[in-house]
């Protein structure tokens, strides 16, 4: 599959076709999701319709923290094979996850001001998507910041595996930090308890998140292959001959 | 391993000869330390909770701010070329440039701690956990700090930028020491859960960041 599409006129066949899909099943599944979410399920039992934030919450810190793993994986690649369409995969993914997780800490604010009576709580899960965040912001900045692009592409990278390796000790100490000073309990509806009405437009809204990160990424690579040809287009040919080959 | 010990020694040699440069991550540490007691009200009782947390929050931006330039004269002036060019390798060199910054950076600070302890007038169970943290906690700190300082040379006005890439990776750290330096007044230094998780930080920090700032560097001679 990676072999396959390491090939960018392969890819670019492959991106026109999916990109336009992966769109529509994104609004398909978003649309759905959101009628099922807001107004075909039931209230829940302490939250009432407070509840309903989680459609919107869960999938998008979901989506983010996949963001960051498909992230560090294409830096890999890029880093192995030094393949300009993998760093442009790792490049198109930074931006999209970023406003994932952070629209996952907006939602995450409003839903904890309704329900746990504050906007923010140092709790353990929120500590780690807020330095998630700073993660995608410092790679999206060393990809600014220089001006040489494949230098740009090797640094930030380097900047991607390092934090992806980091990841789970910063989940390990900021949970165990978390329960050494937790002086109030906060818990998160966990997902086996679930029932169907609500798990539904969960899934639905999971898989639209994707696919609409899909199709957001496979865009972008699509007009970078654009925007590098014309960069490289030759002048017109002299010879008529030449046009035919 | 002569080649390394000779960095070391060059390093130190310019630093000595700098005018006094390398000193002034201690005064920041001084500084930011007076300023915080002032900002809280300047009242033992207030501060001693919180001290070891200032403590270490003052040695992690004294050190941040140094990093800057750990790198970045070695390769303006071309002696990261000339380095490159007699065959050595740049996980040596990086490893050279770490233990020369921990000489330079990170000696000074640990020799202030009895100081800084007396600012807030600590008990001295306090001042030995702090004293052991930053022993243990400093490898990591300085093995991040020179990948970042390696991913950034050449950036203008990179300051800002190397502690937003430095801060999420150096998380970890901070709440071990912080943490251990309070817990150590009742137990032997082997029991402290923090440190032995610290130790273990260190080593990954030394085992990814030092290949990771050669990397980083070679990139600039690409």
């Amino acid at each position: 599959m990676i072999s396959f599409l390491a090939n960018p006129l392969r890819f670019k066949k492959f991106a026109n076709v999916a990109a336009p899909i992966f769109g529509l099943l994104a609004l398909f599944l978003i649309g759905s999701g959101l009628y099922f979410g807001l107004y075909n399920s039931p209230e829940d039992q302490l939250q009432g319709h407070s509840v309903r934030i989680m459609y919107v919450h869960v999938p998008a810190v979901w989506t983010g923290m996949a963001a960051y793993a498909g992230m560090a994986f294409a830096s890999l690649l890029a880093y192995i094979w030094r393949h300009p369409l993998s760093d442009e995969l790792a490049r198109a993914l930074a931006l999209p996850g970023a406003a994932f997780t952070a629209l996952g800490l907006i939602t995450g604010a409003l839903w904890g001001k309704t329900s746990w009576g504050t906007y923010w709580q140092w709790d353990g899960r929120m500590t780690s998507t807020l330095i998630l965040l700073f993660l995608f912001i410092g790679y999206m900045a060393v990809w600014a910041g220089i001006d040489d692009k494949r230098r740009a592409a090797r640094i930030a990278g380097l900047v991607a595996m390092v934090g992806s390796i980091n990841l789970p000790i910063i989940k390990f100490s900021v949970d165990w930090w978390n329960t050494l000073h937790q002086t109030s309990s906060v818990s998160m509806p966990d997902a086996p308890g679930l029932p169907g009405s609500i798990l539904l437009p969960l899934m639905l809204m999971t898989f639209g998140y994707t696919f609409f990160l899909g199709w957001l990424v496979l865009s972008k690579m699509l007009n970078k292959i654009a925007s590098a040809k014309t960069r490289r287009k030759r002048p017109a040919a002299a010879t008529t001959t030449l046009e035919k080959l | 391993m002569n080649s390394i010990g000779g960095l070391i020694v060059r390093d130190i040699r310019i630093a000595l000869r700098s005018g006094g440069a390398w000193l002034l991550g201690l005064v920041f540490f001084a500084v930011f330390l007076s300023m915080s007691a002032i900002a809280l009200g300047g009242e033992f009782k207030t501060l001693r909770p919180l001290a070891p947390a200032l403590i270490w929050l003052a040695v992690v931006f004294s050190l941040l701010f140094s990093f800057e330039h750990l790198f970045s004269d070695d390769a303006e002036d071309g002696s990261l070329e000339h380095i490159k060019l007699s065959g050595m390798s740049m996980n040596a060199y990086v490893l050279a440039k770490v233990c020369a910054h921990w000489l330079l950076a990170i000696l000074p600070l640990i020799i202030a701690l009895p100081l800084a302890v007396l600012l807030f007038d600590l008990p001295t169970d306090i001042l030995l956990g702090l004293f052991v943290s930053m022993v243990i906690a400093s490898p990591a700190l300085v093995c991040y700090g020179a990948f970042s300082g390696a991913c950034l040379v050449g950036f203008k006005g990179g300051g800002f930028l190397l502690v937003l890439l430095t801060i999420p990776l150096v998380i970890p750290v901070l709440i071990f020491s912080v943490s251990g330096a309070v817990s150590f007044q009742n137990a032997s230094l082997f029991q402290v859960l923090e440190f032995q998780a610290l130790a273990g930080i260190s080593l990954i920090a030394a085992a990814i960041g030092i290949p990771a700032a050669a990397a980083a560097l070679n990139t600039v001679m690409e």
